[in-house]
């Protein structure tokens, strides 16, 4: 059996730093640059989890208002999704809710409770008297949604996101195979050969 | 997003068949009824259309003064159940979201000046596509087609890449193909093909499984889009339709590589099937060749008993190719099921397993999709390692004796192993089937080894044994004796059947069965106007440099011939008369006709 792929979708407001997170960690690259993402976008990297070689394909997806709904084809079969915002900006903190609801509509996982998230306060290196979300803040909410894991990262300096993404990945796994090895089996079809059936093939 | 360096054309399929210029028909020849059949993959023909019958004796109507065929083709014989003939192309501007609609406006931008280039470009590639059917196009070859199949999530359940190769890649072929075909369906839209010079890439989009083919063969694309359509009947055949509607309900991350584990070979030798199978391409059986005595006679010795309350089908097949069928008076069964059935029963595990027998539960999708039926398969006769031997020399001097075009999994370009045991195990094995709805394996086991005795002892086994391996089971051409004659493939439509001579130089080589086998598939698809063409034509005669192909359809039958490319107009025509003449007399051993029924 070929190896497993775990599908995570980024989430968050327009420039709290998702791609620049991922490049990050898939790329071990930065770029001051900006670039909004249009649409929406993915990495892959393969990773080992646990003892097993997996691949992580990372759905960054873009946070401008106009390209907020991808649609539920993007999200279908998700197995983790990110929620970052920027420390910076309490907005961006606030509006995690709606990402996290959006998330929760739009791929329906079959047990939202224990659906795993994973949230991300980035860009920690900018000077502490800009920062506006405290992570005892950002902490509370994350154990009133169901204890999601919290890390503080920065993108640009490479702090935490290795740590931040184990545990997506691992997290992320647990959720892919729970469960699936419950799989029932069909019956056996009742043949009723006096109902008619004809394909034509009357040979 | 990343976005497909191809011209794409979502919405109007007229644009995917190009019928290069010099292929038109010779208005003395054409006859351009606009007989409109629905489009799609498997097409059915739906039986008791009255009257068929008896019209088969009109085959010889053929207007020869002004080379017209007058056959009315009755349209409500080709009926297609796709669920892609309705809502292809519809874009539902009003009810989008803003935001849905800019990224698909992006996606619309980039493809459209992509379009605007190969349209430019399109001059030059007309060459190309004409030169397809001249011989030295041919110089990149065949490469092998690639299939891939993802959940509608985007994780990865099957790829004819062989293992291991590209793994990093190929997950991001299937994340950029779910990425696609979302854009579109969140449009409630439906991606089907892109076109990008020689290659054509072919989505079919079965809930909550994507299909897709990448192929530069320049077949039709209505070819890749049914081989898309078996390959789903296979998966089907392993893991029912109602078990994979359930499983998706409540897991659409679920990886279904875990249910499938370990029978890749039953789709790569599908595959393999798929390539050069006419009998698949043109939804109909191609039995074996037999004497027509010999058959009645095996067949009548499968009539299961009254005791055998939940059997469905008894299938008797050789060379990948069946023998007799019996079936309850009810039911018959639908072509595509034989064919799912035959590439299980021809798959290494099944044919090289070293057990008497196998029992396995099989979904027949055609007959019901929400459940198993059990499928009992012992194989009656093997040869014997002297005859092995035999087989493997005759087979190494004359490559082309294996073939009938329509039942080997011999030249799979798709890895394989063991091959060569396959083909010759097929070449003479003869197998036995038995479905059956119920579980007593018992009752089927007895009866099976009750008619293996009885086959034995009245000496039948050994007449069909003896027929396959003396190659009394097909023909050639050229046996028929008609000048510049080189292959056809005659459909018997009432009986939902062809036949088809085996082929032979200069059709003889892999390539060139692969040439021609396209060339078929091109009038077929042209005739039956498969790939959204405005009528589809009674006659197409196409000439390239190494010969002439026409297709004509008429109410009992179908034909397709290939002759030599110096023959005249009206000797084509004599040819094409004279071939429906042998086949009417050679009938009765040429198609499964009177089988009975329980």
């Amino acid at each position: 059996m070929g190896r497993v792929l775990l599908k995570v979708i980024i989430l968050g407001d327009s420039g709290v730093g998702k791609t620049s997170l991922m490049n990050q960690y898939v790329n071990k690259r930065f770029s001051n640059q900006y670039k909004a993402t249009i649409g929406a976008d993915f990495l892959t990297k393969e990773v080992m989890v646990d003892d097993r070689l997996v691949t992580m394909q990372l759905w960054d997806t873009a946070g401008q208002e106009r390209f907020q709904s991808l649609g539920v084809a993007y999200y279908r079969g998700a197995d983790c999704c990110v929620l970052v915002y920027d420390v910076n900006s309490a907005k961006s903190f606030e509006t995690l809710d709606s990402w996290r609801d959006e998330f929760l509509i739009q791929a329906s996982p079959h047990d939202p409770e224990n659906f795993p998230f994973v949230v991300l306060g980035n860009k920690i290196d900018v000077e502490e008297n800009k920062r506006q979300v405290t992570q005892k803040r950002a902490m509370t909410w994350c154990q009133s949604k169901g204890n999601i894991p919290y890390f503080e990262t920065s993108a640009k300096e490479a702090i935490n996101v290795e740590q931040a993404f184990q545990t997506v990945s691992k997290n992320a796994l647990q959720q892919e195979a729970e469960e699936q090895l419950y799989v029932d089996y069909p019956d056996p079809i009742q043949i009723d050969r006096e109902s008619t059936q004809n394909y034509g093939c009357n040979c | 997003m990343t976005s497909p360096c191809s011209q794409t054309t979502p919405s109007s399929p007229a644009h995917y068949l190009v019928i290069p210029p010099v292929l038109q028909s010779p208005p003395s020849l054409s006859n351009l009824k606009d007989h409109r059949f629905s489009t799609g993959n498997l097409s059915v023909t739906t039986p008791g259309t009255p009257g068929l019958e008896s019209s088969a004796s009109s085959v010889m109507n053929l207007d020869l003064n002004d080379g017209i065929l007058v056959h009315e083709v009755d349209p409500e014989l080709d009926t297609t159940h796709s669920e892609d003939t309705t809502a292809v192309g519809q874009i539902d501007d009003v009810a989008d979201e803003g935001s849905r609609k800019n990224l698909r406006d992006h996606l619309r931008r980039t493809l459209s000046v992509q379009r605007e280039k190969s349209d430019a470009k399109r001059k030059n590639d007309e060459f190309l596509e004409i030169s397809f059917v001249s011989p030295d196009t041919t110089l990149e070859g065949y490469r092998p087609r690639e299939y891939f199949v993802l959940t509608d999530a985007g994780k990865p359940v099957f790829t004819s890449r062989p293992d291991g190769q590209d793994v990093e890649n190929l997950s991001s072929i299937m994340g950029i193909v779910q990425a696609l075909l979302s854009v579109f369906l969140d449009d409630g839209d439906k991606l089907r093909c892109i076109n990008a010079g020689r290659l054509r890439i072919t989505f079919l989009l079965r809930s909550p499984l994507y299909y897709v083919c990448a192929s530069s063969w320049g077949e039709p694309e209505s070819v890749t889009r049914s081989h898309l359509e078996y390959l789903h009947l296979q998966i089907l055949s392993i893991v029912t339709a109602s078990q994979l509607r359930r499983i998706f309900e409540r897991r659409t991350n679920f990886d279904l590589r875990r249910l499938l584990d370990g029978s890749e070979p039953f789709l790569f030798s599908l595959l393999g099937r798929m390539e050069l199978d006419l009998a698949m391409a043109t939804s109909s059986l191609n039995c074996l060749q037999l004497d027509q005595s010999l058959r009645a006679r095996v067949a009548e010795a499968l009539v299961p008993t009254s005791k055998m309350k939940d059997t469905l089908y008894i299938i008797l097949v050789a060379r990948g190719q069946v023998i007799t069928l019996v079936r309850p008076k009810k039911h018959s069964i639908h072509p595509a099921d034989i064919h799912i059935l035959v590439n299980t029963v021809y798959s290494p595990s099944i044919v090289n397993s070293p057990a008497s027998a196998s029992w396995i539960p099989v979904c027949l999708p055609k007959f019901n999709p929400a459940g198993f039926v059990n499928a009992y398969i012992t194989f009656l006769h093997r040869p014997d390692t002297d005859y092995k031997f035999y087989q493997r020399t005759t087979l190494e001097n004359d490559e082309s004796a294996d073939i009938t075009g329509a039942s080997h999994v011999a030249e799979n370009s798709h890895g394989a192993t063991s091959r060569h045991t396959t083909r010759l195990i097929e070449d003479s094995g003869i197998g036995l089937v038995c479905i059956s709805g119920g579980s007593e394996f018992e009752t089927v086991r007895t009866w099976c080894d009750i008619v293996t005795q009885k086959l034995n002892d009245d000496g039948s086994l050994d007449a069909l044994a003896r027929a396959v391996d003396s190659g009394k089971t097909r023909y050639f051409a050229s046996q028929l004796g008609i000048p510049g004659l080189r292959h056809f493939v005659y459909k018997s439509r009432p009986h939902v059947q062809i036949t088809l001579p085996a082929f032979e130089e200069p059709y003889d080589t892999l390539d060139s069965k692969r040439r021609i086998v396209t060339l078929y598939q091109i009038v077929h698809d042209a005739i039956h106007a498969k790939s959204g063409q405005t009528g589809n034509l009674k006659l197409q005669y196409i000439r390239t440099e190494k010969e002439i192909v026409m297709g004509w359809i008429t109410q009992p039958f179908e034909l397709y011939v290939v002759l030599s490319p110096r023959l005249p107009k009206a000797a084509v025509i004599n040819a094409a008369n004279a071939v429906t003449r042998w086949v009417k007399k050679e009938e009765g051993q040429l198609f499964l006709r009177d089988a009975p029924v329980f």
